[in-house]
């Protein structure tokens, strides 16, 4: 499966996100999957009073209609380990590490298969500023051997999309998102990133220390909903975050 | 050997959890002066509430506890942003999907912990940063932000963490406090291999994933 690339994937969330892209997170979420080579892709998000009533999840998902109707009517959400176990987990968890001694439990993963569910699933908890949590779940029908190699060489991707997946959903569920506002480190370093120069040469330039200027750009990544540096100083333009005069002349300290 | 647990499952631990909120009140409320709340002798905060991922340092044969510390995602709440702001300039904070916050990292001194290395690092300490490597991995971080004393400092820099301070340095309670980043990744986890060479620890200490139902 080897390293995906999660450009594309992180596009077109971003557009969501901006209100760019007409597409129901749904369709977002399908073509996601085909980016990043999994079968599906799953979003549930849960109630953030706390309470354990399954009544209160809300998700978006890309399995079948008949799988998540069959979920629906045999109250699937009750046994569902990856419900019970991910509602507060904060490691990314597979789910063949899920105990699964119940018989029930154990039919309820057969049933899944049978509907296309894929063979292997990975789940990465989100928990945002508004203190909610969500689980973003992954799945494939790869042998697990390149399953576990996939996991491994591209976690750091699957967080990064995982989170935006939280921000895409929270603009599909018409909850008002704050508006970007970068601290005054964070737009010196995005501009000088714009300028084309590296966390060294802006270390220097603003005698920050190095990790400073990751984690600066880094946060300033994030508040933009991006997935990338590249995409988030294209945004940040785009957007008017930081103003396009910014990028000329040479007086900008 | 190491334990991962899960906030949520911390009832399963009941033995270890205890200790760990006991070595907490001695150690920053009696040794470090931090303004924190202790009941009955353990401390405890909301952050403890919020389902973090704990990391404990046992003995291999007794199961007894050596020491802890607890990690955080910077998108939901952590210390940094809710509680010490202040050690930041204004207006700045972390807050990234693969940058998770590690804090209340402690230890104690037991019979049977290997021995220090040449350069003073306690073993606990260092099983215990090997472990946020670990965590990273599983999680797909690049970057840990924390608070931390300057023996913690010493102890990061020690052990290969290259610490790079963030903010400004400010007095809590009796003792000066920073905010610092650390990559995680090939980097430290070679460093602290080579750390557990010179300590003569020949195979990597065991994990246990805290999965039991």
């Amino acid at each position: 499966m080897g390293s995906i690339t999660i450009e594309s994937a992180a596009i077109r969330l971003t557009d969501t996100i901006l209100g760019y892209n007409e597409q129901d997170l749904e369709e977002t979420l399908k073509a996601i999957a085909v980016d990043v080579g999994v079968s599906h892709i799953a979003y549930v998000r849960f109630a953030p009073d706390k309470s354990s009533d399954a009544s209160l999840l809300t998700g978006t998902m890309t399995y079948s209609f008949q799988w998540q109707t069959r979920y629906f009517l045999k109250q699937y959400v009750l046994i569902d380990p990856t419900i019970s176990y991910g509602s507060k987990a904060v490691l990314p968890f597979d789910w063949d590490d899920l105990p699964r001694d119940d018989q029930a439990v154990q039919a309820f993963f057969v049933d899944a298969r049978h509907h296309d569910v894929g063979v292997n699933g990975l789940s990465i908890p989100v928990r945002n500023r508004r203190g909610v949590y969500s689980l973003v779940s992954y799945t494939s029908n790869h042998p697990k051997q390149e399953w576990q190699e996939f996991k491994k060489i591209n976690m750091i991707k699957l967080q990064l999309i995982s989170v935006l997946i939280d921000s895409a959903a929270s603009v599909n569920l018409k909850l008002d998102s704050p508006p970007v506002k970068l601290s005054k480190r964070e737009e010196q370093c995005l501009i000088w990133a714009a300028r084309g120069k590296t966390y060294q040469d802006i270390s220097d330039i603003l005698n920050i220390s190095f990790g400073s200027v990751k984690s600066y750009l880094d946060t300033a990544r994030h508040k933009l909903n991006c997935a990338n540096l590249t995409h988030a100083v294209g945004v940040a333009i785009a957007t008017g975050v930081i103003p396009a005069k910014a990028l000329q002349g040479s007086s900008f300290k | 050997m190491l334990k991962f647990i899960e906030g949520s499952r911390a009832s399963l631990f009941p033995v270890e959890m205890d200790a760990m909120f006991r070595n907490r009140a001695l150690t920053f409320s009696e040794r470090l002066g931090w303004d924190v709340n202790v009941r009955d002798g353990l401390e405890r905060d909301r952050f403890d509430d919020a389902n973090p991922l704990y990391l404990m340092s046992v003995d291999p044969n007794t199961n007894e506890y050596w020491g802890s510390l607890r990690l955080l995602p910077t998108t939901g709440p952590n210390m940094l942003r809710d509680v010490f702001p202040y050690l930041l300039e204004e207006g700045e904070s972390v807050e990234s999907a693969t940058i998770w916050e590690s804090s209340r990292i402690c230890a104690v001194t037991a019979e049977g912990q290997p021995r220090r290395s040449r350069n003073g690092v306690n073993f606990v300490l260092s099983e215990l940063i090997a472990g946020i490597g670990e965590a990273a991995i599983l999680a797909g971080l690049t970057q840990i932000v924390s608070v931390f004393d300057a023996r913690i400092y010493r102890v990061l820099k020690a052990v290969g963490c290259n610490p790079q301070l963030i903010g400004k340095p400010r007095r809590i309670g009796g003792t000066m406090s920073y905010a610092g980043l650390f990559d995680t990744g090939e980097g430290l986890l070679q460093a602290l291999s080579a750390f557990r060479e010179e300590l003569g620890i020949e195979t990597p200490e065991s994990k246990e994933l805290a999965f039991a139902a």
